[in-house]
């Protein structure tokens, strides 16, 4: 392909994302920051449990579409990676305490229907916990990311997309950086190459919202023609910081700065994905199975 | 050409999944909301029995209707779900009981019976379990009326005191709860 083309494309893909990415966090910045603002610290962390998991599994996703990294040469890659994770009928409830009398309900969470009503302490009276903001089957994300090698069978992977305050949307960051060895080298006669790997991740919405990333784990492929299986096992961890000022009415007092420190659920995944190499260009998709389902794909350009 | 044609196919597929199967903003918001008025008890000797003393003389207006005061939000429902009391400004001596009722409406809305008035230094429930303290269902049937449909006027609150064991003074202050429900956006 003219160099030419494979520029204006990725150009194309940039802005896309960019503008995608801001027109969907910004319509929802609205509903979702005005339920959580209603909701105690207990509470909130219930309803958006779903989304800190879902959230943390994506950034961890589509971190490599191979294992094959050569003792030393020049490669330079700029993926548009894709991430979704499934939402389940878990993630659309959970145990909230009732500001009645102190009891547990179950209830809808930010991926939820209506919130659950318990009755109040008198004829007529009652209270209804909060609705879902968000309806889908899905959690998505996108990144772009850049992988820079071979140095000593070794690659750096990073992402990093700043995109600047406008107007009332904050400025956004996501950067990560993480390294991948091959370790195959080391073991000759394993007939497949595999590597050893490890990330971290930040992604800050203005000063509401941060999420820290972090996973290490190793990785097999092999390739056959332009075909590359892949698969990985990976440890991870994932975190959100909520800020946001309560304005509720009980259990704690109205205009109470509140700090939510969570952690996304999901520890562990098994990846299975498929690389199609077309000379620049990669495409890939694969499956993550943990705690959640994901799945992450995208297209690759590059040598 | 051909190759890029699959290209442009392959971003547009891409950006497509970012805006499709995601809704938000489905489901109303439930956005907390409360309206609360205070009466200050100032009686400079023992009140004897039979009396009743109102505070204030002219009962005291609430506005139920600002409990819909939501900026920016049509409302589409609104409940009622809780209802407190709380004593500040208390010099009365601490050995100091009350008897009496809150009114609301012509209505009685609590009633109590040698009571301490310490036991109101933090904000509590009508609703909970309190020795010498009577909820009237007549009168939280006022309040819940009130809330769901306001009149304009607003609803009259007024205390009864009476009979006590020493000199009064203390403000209490009377708490409603609701929710709005507001239109899917």
């Amino acid at each position: 392909m003219d160099k030419k083309y494979l520029f204006k494309y990725i150009g194309i893909a940039y802005v896309i994302f960019l503008c995608l990415f801001i027109s969907t966090v910004s319509r929802a910045q609205n509903p979702i920051e005005d339920a959580v603002k209603q909701l105690t610290s207990d509470n909130a962390k219930g309803y958006l449990q779903p989304m800190v998991t879902s959230f943390g599994a994506n950034l961890n996703s589509g971190l490599y579409h191979s294992a094959s990294i050569s003792e030393l040469g020049f490669t330079l890659k700029f993926d548009i990676v894709g991430m979704a994770t499934l939402i389940g009928d878990d993630e659309k409830k959970y145990k909230a305490t009732s500001p009645i009398d102190g009891s547990l309900t179950e209830t809808a969470t930010i991926f939820g229907g209506l919130g659950s009503t318990v009755p109040g302490p008198a004829p007529g009276m009652e209270y209804q916990f909060q609705n879902g903001q968000v309806k889908t089957n899905y959690v998505l994300f996108a990144s772009p990311q850049l992988t820079i090698g071979d140095v000593y069978y070794s690659q750096v992977v990073i992402r990093y997309a700043p995109i600047p305050k406008i107007g009332d949307f904050p400025k956004v960051t996501l950067f990560g950086i993480g390294g991948r060895h091959n370790v195959s080298h080391y073991f000759p006669v394993v007939p497949l190459d595999v590597a050893a790997s490890i990330y971290y991740q930040t992604f800050d919405i203005g000063d509401i919202f941060q999420a820290k990333t972090f996973n290490f784990g190793a990785q097999a492929s092999k390739t056959f023609s332009v075909l590359t299986v892949y698969g990985g096992l990976q440890y991870e961890t994932s975190s959100m910081d909520v800020s946001y000022t309560y304005e509720g009415e009980y259990g704690a007092t109205k205009g109470t700065k509140m700090n939510l420190s969570m952690d996304g659920e999901n520890k562990f995944r098994f990846t299975a994905g498929l690389n199609v190499n077309l000379l620049v260009l990669n495409l890939f998709a694969d499956v993550n199975i943990g705690s959640m389902t994901m799945f992450s794909g995208g297209l690759g350009f590059g040598f | 050409m051909k190759k890029n044609i699959v290209f442009s196919i392959a971003v547009l597929l891409l950006s497509l999944i970012f805006v499709v199967g995601c809704e938000i903003g489905v489901n109303p918001l439930i956005l907390d909301s409360s309206v609360s008025e205070s009466v200050i008890v100032d009686q400079a000797s023992p009140i004897p029995y039979p009396l009743e003393i109102p505070f204030p003389l002219t009962p005291l207006t609430v506005n139920t209707k600002s409990l819909q005061d939501v900026a920016g939000n049509d409302i589409e429902k609104i409940n009622f779900y809780k209802l407190t009391l709380m004593v500040d400004q208390n010099t009365t001596p601490d050995t100091g009981k009350i008897s009496g009722r809150l009114m609301v409406d012509g209505d009685t809305l609590v009633a109590m019976n040698n009571l301490l008035l310490s036991l109101f230094k933090t904000e509590r429930s009508i609703f909970e379990n309190i020795p010498g303290f009577e909820v009237k269902n007549k009168g939280v049937g006022k309040v819940l009326q009130a809330v769901k449909n306001p009149p304009p006027n607003g609803i009259a609150l007024q205390m009864f005191v009476g009979p006590t064991n020493t000199p009064v003074h203390f403000r209490l202050w009377v708490k409603v709860y609701g929710q709005i429900q507001t239109k899917a956006k």
